[in-house]
């Protein structure tokens, strides 16, 4: 089953993509914030990280850094869903990594579910 | 102390005063390791290895230790006020080390100099405006000082230049180069301003998205109960989905909303940049119109679309904006029944395209046109039709084609409607 890790702090949108995600037929583990993350991401490994960006304890960027050093050659992919839309933001975690940048306010929850099944459908970066 | 207003220093954040003590400490490296190996290379090659123990060459050695001494401490020191205590300490010594070499080089007539420029310079770049000043007026004192020691048979009386310095006068040659150092510290707070204002931008910029991300937040979580609702309950009245639906559109509209005034703040700040790649025209207009059919069946107007696949180069999310801007204007004042016709054509000559936007609207007074794109501006027509608007639309559109080197027409016949033209370049191949 494909093991997917939501990293939200906003409880109702996290709990929408929860429940989302799951009807989707994906295993779905959460976290509120960056460092919970990092500290789940050394523990098991998963598909997919959706990821918030402004989350209070660590942010999605510094969670992606840690995560990039970590990640190098796991298969482990990551879409950003942030309503953060600041071109510098969206470029530093492109550079550090992210596989998607969605703007979290211009899809239902559905609808990413449907991204992520898009990003986990191309390959790997190398 | 270096906080203190009053001196109008302009200390910088503690990231970024590390990352500039940093780069003065990589540009030192640089300068001391050319002088150091020129010294011994001609050193060696002109008199022999027993003669290298030049003052070059003892200067270098001793400037590369102390340039490994402030590298060391600026990592292990990291306190802001530290690093600002680390950064006024290299100044002085570069200071001090560039009139000890033009003292060794002969003083008045040594190019050595130009060394002088690199801690005033940096005391800009460090410490701000007030502090290049300073630099300047340290450097020219420190300079006048080796000048007159040169001319009292200093240790560049060795030098035979040096005594055509002690038989001119002194003065005027420090003076002009007491000038040249004010110059260079006017240059160097003449960036810092540069400098302070794009810090300013940025800071502003980043508010705009933050404040656009609160707001957007609270708004995507209704429309994500909204969706997920109407998407589960198949068993929902159809009188509430009507409701659901409509409290999804409106939802939908505050979000545009947001958006539309985070581009107009963006632009105000100058803080837009396009992200340009190939995109389908068509396809666009296509997307935009989409996302408004809701309330332009709403409002039981009829579309009517002609959309070719046509290849631009520009940036897909603010073009598919502009578009929506333009077709939700059609439909806000058009009324009932009327029609909105959405097409994009290739021009005659192949170079431009056009995404035109036409309506049976109430139309524009000639008088009015010339206010149409600027900000914040309503129409009394639309005043009397009772439409609501944020004055931006049309404003961004306009901002939107300037970026694209493109242009935004309108033809219009009051009673019987308008037409807004998008141009652009086509994209061949």
């Amino acid at each position: 089953m494909v093991k997917i890790l939501i990293v939200e702090d906003y409880e109702s949108i996290k709990d929408l993509y929860q429940k989302a995600f799951k009807d989707a037929g994906f295993e779905v583990e959460s976290a509120g914030s960056g460092a919970e993350a990092a500290r789940m991401v050394n523990e098991e490994e998963f598909d997919l990280i959706v990821l918030d960006m402004l989350m209070l304890e660590m942010s999605g960027l510094d969670f992606l850094r840690q995560f990039a050093v970590a990640k190098a050659a796991a298969k482990t992919k990551v879409m950003v869903v942030s309503n953060l839309d600041s071109p510098n933001i969206m470029k530093q975690a492109i550079e550090l990594g992210a596989d998607k940048y969605l703007l979290k306010s211009h899809y239902t929850p559905q609808q990413i579910v449907d991204e992520a099944v898009d990003v986990l459908k191309t390959a790997t970066k190398a | 102390m270096f906080n203190n207003a009053a001196l109008r220093f302009a200390l910088l954040e503690k990231g970024e005063l590390a990352r500039r003590v940093n780069w003065y400490i990589q540009i030192r490296w640089a300068f001391i390791v050319v002088i150091a190996v020129v010294g011994v290379l001609s050193e060696f090659l002109i008199l022999g290895w027993s003669k290298l123990v030049s003052h070059d060459v003892i200067g270098a050695f001793g400037a590369l230790a102390a340039n490994a001494l402030f590298y060391v401490l600026s990592r292990r020191f990291k306190g802001n006020t530290q690093t600002a205590l680390w950064a006024l300490i290299q100044i002085i010594f570069d200071t001090w080390l560039a009139s000890y070499i033009v003292y060794i080089h002969g003083g008045l007539q040594s190019r050595t100099i130009i060394l002088y420029a690199i801690p005033i310079i940096m005391a800009g770049a460090l410490f701000g405006r007030i502090a290049a000043y300073i630099s300047a007026t340290l450097s020219a004192g420190l300079y006048a000082l080796v000048i007159l020691m040169n001319a009292n048979g200093g240790a560049g009386a060795q030098y035979t230049h040096a005594a055509v310095a002690v038989e001119n006068n002194v003065a005027v040659p420090v003076l002009f180069y007491a000038c040249i150092f004010f110059l260079l510290a006017a240059i160097s707070d003449f960036l810092s301003g540069i400098n302070a204002r794009v810090q300013q931008e940025l800071a502003e910029q980043e508010a705009i998205s933050l404040a656009s991300h609160q707001l957007r937040t609270p708004a995507t979580a209704v429309k994500g109960f909204i969706a997920t609702a109407l998407a589960e309950h198949e068993t929902i009245p159809d009188e509430f989905r009507d409701l659901l639906r409509q409290a999804y559109e409106e939802n939908e509209r505050e979000l545009q909303l947001v958006d539309l005034m985070l581009l107009a703040a963006q632009i105000e700040s100058r803080g837009l940049r396009l992200h340009k790649e190939k995109a389908d025209l068509g396809q666009l207009a296509q997307d935009a119109v989409h996302e408004q059919l809701g309330i332009i069946g709403k409002r039981k107007q009829h579309v009517k679309m002609n959309l070719p696949s046509v290849p631009v180069m520009g940036d897909p999310r603010l073009l598919r904006m502009a578009a929506g801007n333009l077709i939700d204007n059609a439909s806000k004042y058009t009324k009932e029944g009327g029609t909105i016709t959405v097409q994009v054509a290739t021009d005659p000559n192949g170079q431009d395209v056009t995404l035109s936007v036409s309506d049976t609207g109430i139309g524009i007074a000639k008088r009015d046109m010339s206010k149409l794109f600027k900000r914040y501006v309503r129409l009394d027509a639309a005043a009397r039709m009772g439409v609501g608007g944020t004055g931006l639309g049309l404003y961004t559109v306009k901002k939107i084609m300037d970026l694209h080197e493109g242009t935004v027409t309108i033809t219009s016949s009051p009673e019987h409607g308008s037409t807004f033209i998008m141009r652009l370049r086509r994209e061949h191949g």
